[in-house]
C-alpha cells in the first residue's frame, strides 16, 4: 500500500493525461480538442516537475540562505521550454481553427467531415 | 458507442501507464536518480560553474543553452506561422472600429493605473531572473499580458502602430538573433559556441542581455498571437 | 578534435538565423528573399559537405555545446545517421529552386518572406533533429520542424488545406507529447538526458515497466511522425493539399524524421536487456507489410495525382519500417538506403506534380490526358520518377527493396519477399495508369492543349531529380557501403542471439 501511495503524484498525473486523451479522442469541437491537448500537456509537465522535487527541499537558488537539498533545476528548465512549445502550438492551432471557421463555416469536426454540407 | 470505445482505450492505456510510472523512483525521495546524477553536478558546481545563482537560469542559458535557443526559435516560428496562415491579410474589407467593445470605466481606469507597476514588475523579473525566481520568458509573459490589457483599453490599433512594420520584424526576431550573437561571442572568447565567457561581469552582462531579448521576444510574440486572433475574429 | 567540428552547430544556426532574418530584411520583396533563402540553403549544404568529408577521413564528429562535456551539456553528433543531413540540405536547395515560381503565383507578396522563413527554419530544425544526441534537445528540434511544417501546409489556399493542417497539427502535437512523456520518464528513471549516457544507464536499470512504457511512447510517437500505417491518416490530406514545394519537403524529408527517431530509439534501448526489442521488431515488420499493401492499394484508387503520390509515401514508409524491423544488417542498410532514395524520388515527383499543377491548374489524372505532347520534359520527368518508385532495376527504388528482400531471406522470413513484389506490382499498376493517361490518350481539357512547358527554374530540379531517381540505383553499392556501419550499429548487440 505504501508503495502505491509513494507514487500517488504520478498516478494523479496519469489520470490527468487520460482525461486529456479522452477529450482529444471524443470531442468533435475543435476548440475542445485543443483544450484536451493542453490538459495532456499539463499532465506531462506535472510529471516532469514532480520528478524533480525533493521532500522538504528548497528551490535551486544559491546565495539566498536556502538550505539544501535543492529541487532539480533541470526539471524546471525542461518544463519552461515545454510550456513555450505548448503555447506556440496552441496559438497556431487557434489561428487555424479561426480559418477553418471562416472557410468552412463550422468548427465541429463531424459537421466538417459530412460531404453534403 | 464511439465514446465508450474511446473510454475503454483510454482506461487500458492509463492502466499500462500506471504500471509503468509506479516503477519509477518515488517522487520526492532525495535518493532518486534525478537528484544524484546531472542535477547534483550542477548544484555542486554552484554559481562559479553555472554563471548564475538561480540554477534554473544557469541550466537554461548556460548548460542547456541550445534548448533555450530552440525554444525562442519555436516561439518565433509560431509567430511567423500565425502571421503567414492567419486570415487578416486575405480579406481587406473595412475593419470595424475597435471601440465596438466598450470597456467599463472602472476596468479602464484600473488598467491604466496598474500599467506602470506591471511593467516595472515585468522588468524586475527579467533583469533579476538570473538571481531570483523569474527570468526572461516569465517577465516577457507579464509584459505581453500588459500589452494585451492595454490593447483592450486603448484599442488594438494603437498597439499595432507602436512600431512600424520593418522595425517590428527586427524586434520580433530579437531573441533568436541575440542568442546567435552570444553563441558566436562564446566561440570567439571561450572557444565553444554557446559558451559563456569569463570574467564574471561579462558573463552577467551577457545573461542579462539574453534575458532581456528573450523577454521582449516573448512579449511581442504573445501580443502578435493575440492581435492576429483578434483581427481574424473581426474580419 | 579538429576545428571543423565547430561547423556542426552551424548546420542548425545558419539556416535558422537566415530564416529569422528573412522577414526583417525582405518584407514584401519576395524575389530577393528567394535569393537569400537559396544562398542560405546552399551554404548549409556546403557546411554539411565539409562535415561529411571530415567524417569520411575520421570517426564520428561530436560537439559539446558551451564546452560542457556530456552528459552535463548538450551534445550534437555527426554520425552515419546525421550524414542524412547531406541529403536533406541538397534536396532543400532543389525544393527552394523550384519554389520560386510557385510562391510568386500562389502566395501574397506580403507573406512570401514568411514562407521562405518557415522553409529555412524547417531545414534547421531537421538538421538539429538528426544531429541531436540529447533527448530533450531532440524534442525541441522536433517541435521546430513540426510547427513550421504545420504552417507550411496551411499556406495553401482553400478550406481543405486549413483543415488538413489542423488535423496534421493535432496528430503531430499528440505524438510530440508522447515523445516528451518518454523523455520525462527516462529522465525520472536515469537522471540524465544524453542519449548514450541514458542508454548505458538503461542497461543497468531494474524497472522494466518504466523502460517499456518509455519505449512504447517513443515508438508510437515516431510511428505517427513517420506515418506508418495505420497511424498515417493525417498524411494524405496534408501532403496533397499543401503547396507543391511543401508537399515535396514533407513527403521527401519531414516524414523521414520519424524514421530517424525510430532508429535513435532502437539504439537507445539496444543494451537494455529487459526491454522487449524483439516485440518492437515484429511490430515493425507487420506494420510495414500492412503499410506496403494498404498504401499501394489506396494509391491505386485515388484520382488526384498528388493524393496518389501521398499514399505512395505511406507504402514506401512501410518498406523502411519493414527493413528496420527485420533487423538483419542487409535489411537495415536497405531501409536506410531506401530512406535516402525515396526522399530523392518523392521530392522529384512532388516537384514535377507541382509544375503540372501550376502550368495547367489541373490535378486529376484523367484531366491530364495528352499532357505528354504539351509538356514533354515535365511529363517525362514524372514518368521516370514513377518508374523509379515502382523499383524497376536499376532505378533508385530497386536497391533498397532488393536489400530488404535479401534481409528477409537472412531472417528466415521469405514470405516478406512476396509482399515486396506485390507492393511493386500494385505501384506499377497505378504508375501505368498515369503514364497511359499522359502519353497515350488524346487531350480532354482545353487547359492541357494550351499548356506550355514549365519554366526553367522548375524544370531543372524536376529533371535532375528524375535522372537521379532512375540512375542512382547504379551507385547503390556505394550508398550501401556508406550506411552499412550504421546498420551494424543499429542491429548491434541483439543480432548475436
Amino acid at each position: 500500500m505504501t508503495e502505491g501511495l509513494a507514487h500517488l503524484d504520478y498516478i494523479a498525473v496519469v489520470i490527468l493525461f487520460a482525461i486529456g486523451l479522452y477529450v482529444v479522442l471524443t470531442k468533435q469541437n475543435l476548440i475542445k480538442k485543443i483544450i484536451g491537448l493542453n490538459i495532456m500537456e499539463t499532465a506531462v509537465f506535472g510529471l516532469i516537475v514532480t520528478s524533480g522535487m525533493v521532500d522538504g527541499g528548497s528551490p535551486p537558488l544559491l546565495g539566498q540562505g536556502l538550505e539544501p537539498p535543492y529541487a532539480s533545476p533541470i526539471a524546471h528548465a525542461l518544463v519552461l521550454t515545454g510550456i513555450v512549445v505548448a503555447l506556440s502550438v496552441t496559438a497556431l492551432a487557434l489561428v487555424l481553427i479561426l480559418r477553418v471557421k471562416a472557410e468552412c463555416g463550422s468548427i465541429e469536426l463531424d459537421e466538417l467531415l459530412e460531404p453534403d454540407e | 458507442m464511439r465514446n465508450a470505445l474511446a473510454l475503454l482505450i483510454v482506461i487500458v492505456l492509463a492502466g499500462l501507464m500506471m504500471a509503468g510510472v509506479s516503477q519509477l523512483p518515488p517522487p520526492g525521495s532525495p535518493d532518486g536518480a534525478v537528484h544524484r546524477h546531472v542535477a547534483a553536478h550542477y548544484i555542486d558546481g554552484g554559481t562559479e560553474a553555472g554563471g548564475a545563482p538561480n540554477l534554473v537560469t544557469a541550466v537554461l542559458l548556460n548548460y542547456r543553452a541550445l534548448d533555450t535557443y530552440g525554444e525562442v526559435v519555436v516561439i518565433f516560428a509560431a509567430l511567423v506561422a500565425v502571421l503567414a496562415v492567419g486570415l487578416s491579410g486575405h480579406s481587406r474589407g473595412p475593419r470595424r472600429q475597435p471601440d465596438e467593445l466598450p470597456v467599463s470605466p472602472v476596468v479602464d481606469r484600473i488598467i491604466r493605473l496598474l500599467a506602470p507597476f506591471i511593467a516595472l514588475f515585468a522588468l524586475f523579473m527579467i533583469l533579476e531572473g538570473h538571481v531570483l525566481p523569474g527570468g526572461g520568458f516569465q517577465g516577457g509573459v507579464v509584459l505581453g499580458a500588459l500589452l494585451i490589457l492595454l490593447s483592450l483599453v486603448l484599442g488594438p490599433r494603437r498597439i499595432r502602430r507602436m512600431l512600424p512594420t520593418p522595425a517590428l520584424f527586427w524586434t520580433r526576431a530579437i531573441a533568436p538573433l541575440v542568442f546567435a550573437l552570444t553563441a558566436i561571442a562564446g566561440l570567439a572568447l571561450a572557444g565553444w559556441l554557446f559558451a559563456l565567457p569569463e570574467p564574471a561581469w561579462l558573463r552577467e552582462l551577457i545573461l542579462v542581455g539574453l534575458e532581456l531579448a528573450i523577454g521582449i521576444g516573448a512579449a511581442l510574440a504573445l501580443v502578435g498571437f493575440y492581435l492576429s486572433l483578434e483581427a481574424d475574429h473581426h474580419d | 578534435m579538429s576545428s571543423l567540428a565547430h561547423l556542426l552547430p552551424l548546420t542548425v544556426l545558419l539556416p535558422i538565423t537566415a530564416g529569422v532574418l528573412a522577414p526583417a530584411l525582405f518584407h514584401r520583396r519576395g524575389l530577393a528573399c528567394w535569393w537569400w533563402a537559396l544562398a542560405a540553403a546552399i551554404l548549409t549544404f556546403a557546411t554539411t559537405v565539409t562535415l561529411w568529408r571530415q567524417l569520411q577521413s575520421g570517426s564520428t564528429i561530436s560537439y559539446p555545446l558551451g564546452g560542457w562535456p556530456p552528459p552535463y551539456g548538450i551534445e550534437l553528433v555527426f554520425d552515419g545517421l546525421a550524414a542524412l543531413m547531406l541529403v536533406l540540405c541538397a534536396l532543400s536547395v532543389l525544393i527552394l529552386l523550384a519554389a520560386r515560381r510557385y510562391v510568386e503565383a500562389t502566395v501574397p507578396s506580403s507573406r512570401q518572406s514568411l514562407f521562405y522563413a518557415l522553409i529555412l527554419i524547417n531545414l534547421g530544425g531537421m538538421n538539429g533533429f538528426v544531429a541531436a544526441a540529447d533527448l530533450f534537445n531532440l524534442f525541441v528540434f522536433m517541435e521546430i520542424f513540426s510547427i513550421s511544417a504545420y504552417a507550411l501546409v496551411a499556406l495553401a489556399r482553400g478550406p481543405v488545406a486549413a483543415l488538413a493542417a489542423l488535423k496534421y497539427l493535432l496528430v503531430g502535437a499528440v505524438s510530440s507529447l508522447l515523445v516528451l512523456l518518454a523523455v520525462a520518464l527516462l529522465h525520472a528513471q536515469t537522471g540524465s538526458l544524453n542519449m548514450s549516457d541514458v542508454a548505458g544507464l538503461l542497461a543497468q536499470a531494474e524497472a522494466p515497466g518504466a523502460s517499456a512504457l518509455a519505449l512504447g511512447c517513443l515508438v508510437v510517437g515516431f510511428l505517427v511522425k513517420a506515418a506508418i500505417f495505420p497511424l498515417h491518416f493525417w498524411l494524405p490530406d496534408a501532403h496533397a493539399s499543401a503547396p507543391s514545394p511543401v508537399s515535396a519537403l514533407l513527403s521527401g524529408l519531414v516524414v523521414k524524421m520519424g524514421i530517424v527517431g525510430l532508429v535513435r530509439t532502437r539504439i537507445l534501448f539496444a543494451e537494455a536487456e529487459i526491454v522487449p526489442l524483439l516485440m518492437l521488431d515484429n511490430l515493425l515488420v507487420w506494420l510495414g507489410v500492412i503499410a506496403i499493401l494498404a498504401g499501394a492499394v489506396l494509391a491505386m484508387v485515388q484520382r488526384e495525382l498528388k493524393l496518389m503520390l501521398a499514399y505512395s509515401t505511406v507504402a514506401n514508409m512501410g518498406y523502411i519500417a519493414l527493413g528496420i524491423g527485420l533487423a538483419t544488417p542487409s535489411a537495415v542498410s536497405g531501409a536506410l538506403a531506401h530512406t535516402v532514395y525515396h526522399a530523392t524520388i518523392k521530392t522529384g515527383l512532388f516537384l514535377t506534380a507541382g509544375s503540372i499543377l501550376l502550368c495547367t491548374g489541373l490535378s486529376r489524372v484523367d484531366d491530364l490526358r495528352g499532357l505528354g505532347q504539351r509538356m514533354p520534359l515535365t511529363s517525362g520527368a514524372l514518368v521516370l520518377g514513377l518508374l523509379a518508385a515502382t523499383g524497376i532495376p536499376p532505378t533508385a527504388g530497386f536497391v533498397g527493396k532488393w536489400q530488404i528482400a535479401l534481409g528477409a531471406l537472412q531472417a528466415g522470413q521469405a514470405w516478406v519477399i512476396g509482399v515486396i513484389l506485390a507492393g511493386a506490382l500494385l505501384t506499377l499498376g497505378w504508375a501505368i495508369r498515369v503514364i497511359n493517361s499522359l502519353f497515350f490518350r488524346p487531350p480532354a481539357r482545353a487547359r492541357v492543349i494550351t499548356a506550355n512547358e514549365a519554366p526553367v527554374s522548375m524544370l531543372v530540379p524536376s529533371v535532375l531529380l528524375a535522372v537521379l531517381a532512375v540512375s542512382a540505383g547504379l551507385g547503390g553499392a556505394i550508398l550501401l557501403g556508406l550506411v552499412e556501419p550504421l546498420a551494424l550499429a543499429i542491429v548491434g548487440a541483439d543480432h548475436d542471439h
